[in-house]
């Protein structure tokens, strides 16, 4: 099995001052980022909020290929959003390729919706790359606590997101162990007709579902016995509290984010 | 030789900052009938060297041969498998199948076995593992002991006519006595059938008394390929790398070093439980 080379999603251990920042605040400011990205009309903005990531990335000490390998799984989108726009915008026509007719328009529209996207993608993973995901479970905890009045399950659901991404190594490996005892009985993964493959995979689904069960179950056992009941009086280990640095870089960058905004309205 | 590997090293997530080195330049080749232990602590290699035996890993450097033929060059991986039966670690854990007959007749199903000889080999497998064939056959391998279970895993490899059986630590997380059920059916294979068998462990109690031949691995490089009171003689370059001599052998050592005359190369409780007591007489006498 080849190994897993998505990094959307993965954190990248650093320590800058973008990771030390409150995981809160950097929810917050990806969520004011992306309506920033949404409501920016020109690629002058783009350009602001392109500039302002970079400083992100660079102040974050990211690796530049990181990121574009995060967006390695978006090419084919991105290629397809600019052919579209590409082939169906009216307006002045600058290429004609047989019945084809390429548009001054097309080219625009395709090039402004390839920049949204890539923006928006990388983002939001300098989230997840600056976030560990302990850490961005227990802002997104803070941030629903809020919408408990209205019966929202904030501890359960940031425990529940605990849980699944605590378990997604442990279920690769296991995945990668079922299938080599498999193939060492004879199982063939990799070829026959779409038909042949989906059935192949039963020898692989059955046992990864009945470890996880037991998981669960096992999980579930240890939980109760040192009396976890959800989240009712829980408190933490790790309290989160807004310092003076959290507040200032959040401003800093609320403002630069207006400033994206405005420059680009126009 | 039916297994030969030729200055094998490999790494794992080669040529990323994660690499790691699990086995370098291991030369080793295996004939027919024999029984080999593998031991080494944990993390020395033990299990990646065994899936070089048919071809789930490919060396990143040096070749494997199983019948003379290089893996992946004169023979498909495919049909190394069939040749080098391998159980994994809590073999268990791959079972799937509604029923006993058919989780163990998936291996030779795979090998497109018309269903006549499936059944013989399905019975022939249950029966060498000592699982009665009629009462287990429609079983859910799901509602069998864990002893049980994994004795039916072996079984499910068993059927694939394997000429050599790799087993990883088939003992380990069973009671005394499914342990020694698993050992006393793997010697019986060895005799009756000739079946050349490789144990791994981590346990020299278990292995020294089984095999003939014992290969220390550690660090991913073999440390010793012998026979095993060769091998025991050593024990204090064992004690190093963090493994033990039988204890038996320790205690016969430490009565050898008070100059009492007791053979050096003996494994087994019951055995060693006689020459003391001859001893005892003696003296007492």
């Amino acid at each position: 099995m080849k190994a897993l080379r998505v990094t959307v999603g993965q954190y990248f251990p650093a320590e800058s001052p973008i990771h030390h920042l409150d995981p809160r605040v950097k929810i917050c400011l990806t969520m004011l980022l992306m309506v920033a990205i949404f409501m920016v009309k020109s690629f002058t903005g783009f350009a602001a909020l392109g500039l302002l990531l970079c400083l992100v990335v660079y102040v974050g000490q990211l690796p530049w290929s990181w990121i574009l390998r995060g967006l390695k799984p978006l090419r084919y989108i991105l290629l397809f959003t600019l052919v579209m726009h590409l082939l169906f915008t009216p307006g002045l026509v600058i290429l004609l390729l047989g019945p084809l007719r390429i548009t001054q328009e097309g080219l625009q529209n395709g090039l402004f919706f390839c920049a949204r996207l890539v923006l928006l993608v990388s983002g939001t993973s300098l989230l997840t790359f600056t976030t560990t995901p302990i850490e961005l479970t227990d802002g997104i905890e803070y941030l629903l606590s809020p919408f408990r009045r209205f019966k929202v399950p904030a501890h359960e659901l940031a425990m529940m997101m605990t849980i699944a991404l605590r378990f997604i190594p442990t279920l690769l490996v296991e995945t990668e162990k079922i299938m080599k005892a498999q193939m060492a009985r004879g199982a063939d993964f990799e070829s026959g007709n779409i038909f042949r493959r989906a059935r192949s995979l039963v020898p692989l689904l059955v046992p990864l579902f009945v470890d996880v069960f037991r998981r669960a179950d096992e999980l579930a056992l240890a939980m109760e016995s040192r009396c976890y009941r959800g989240g009712e009086g829980r408190t933490r280990m790790r309290a989160l509290r807004m310092e003076g640095k959290d507040w200032l870089m959040g401003m800093a960058t609320v403002v630069l984010l207006v400033l994206a905004i405005l420059v680009g309205r126009f | 030789m039916l297994l030969e590997l030729e200055d094998v090293s490999f790494t794992y997530m080669e040529r990323t900052p994660l690499a790691q080195t699990a086995l370098r330049n291991i030369s080793v080749s295996i004939q027919e009938g024999e029984f080999i232990g593998l031991i080494g602590p944990t993390g020395s290699g033990k299990s990646t060297l065994i899936q070089h035996f048919n071809g789930l890993l490919i060396p990143t450097q040096g070749k494997v041969f199983v019948e003379d033929k290089e893996v992946g060059v004169e023979i498909k991986p495919a049909e190394a498998r069939q040749k080098i039966g391998l159980v994994f670690q809590f073999p268990e854990n791959q079972l799937f199948e509604e029923s006993v007959f058919g989780d163990v007749a998936f291996g030779p199903r795979n090998l497109g076995c018309s269903e006549e000889e499936i059944e013989v080999r399905v019975k022939k497998s249950l029966e060498f593992v000592g699982l009665d064939y009629d009462s287990f056959k429609n079983r859910s391998p799901f509602s069998l002991s864990g002893g049980e279970m994994r004795r039916v895993a072996i079984a499910g490899v068993l059927a694939m006519e394997p000429k050599m059986l790799v087993l990883d630590e088939p003992t380990s997380g069973l009671d005394s006595q499914g342990r020694e059920e698993i050992l006393s059916r793997l010697e019986h294979l060895h005799h009756t059938e000739s079946l050349t068998i490789v144990l791994v462990s981590h346990d020299m109690d278990e292995v020294a008394h089984l095999a003939d031949r014992l290969i220390v691995l550690n660090e991913g490089h073999i440390l010793f390929d012998d026979e095993p009171r060769r091998i025991f003689s050593q024990a204090q370059k064992l004690r190093e790398i963090g493994l033990d001599i039988p204890r038996v052998t320790s205690l016969f050592m430490s009565l050898i070093d008070r100059g009492m005359k007791v053979p050096f190369s003996l494994f087994e409780v019951e055995q060693a439980a006689d020459v003391i007591l001859d001893l005892f007489g003696e003296m007492v006498r």
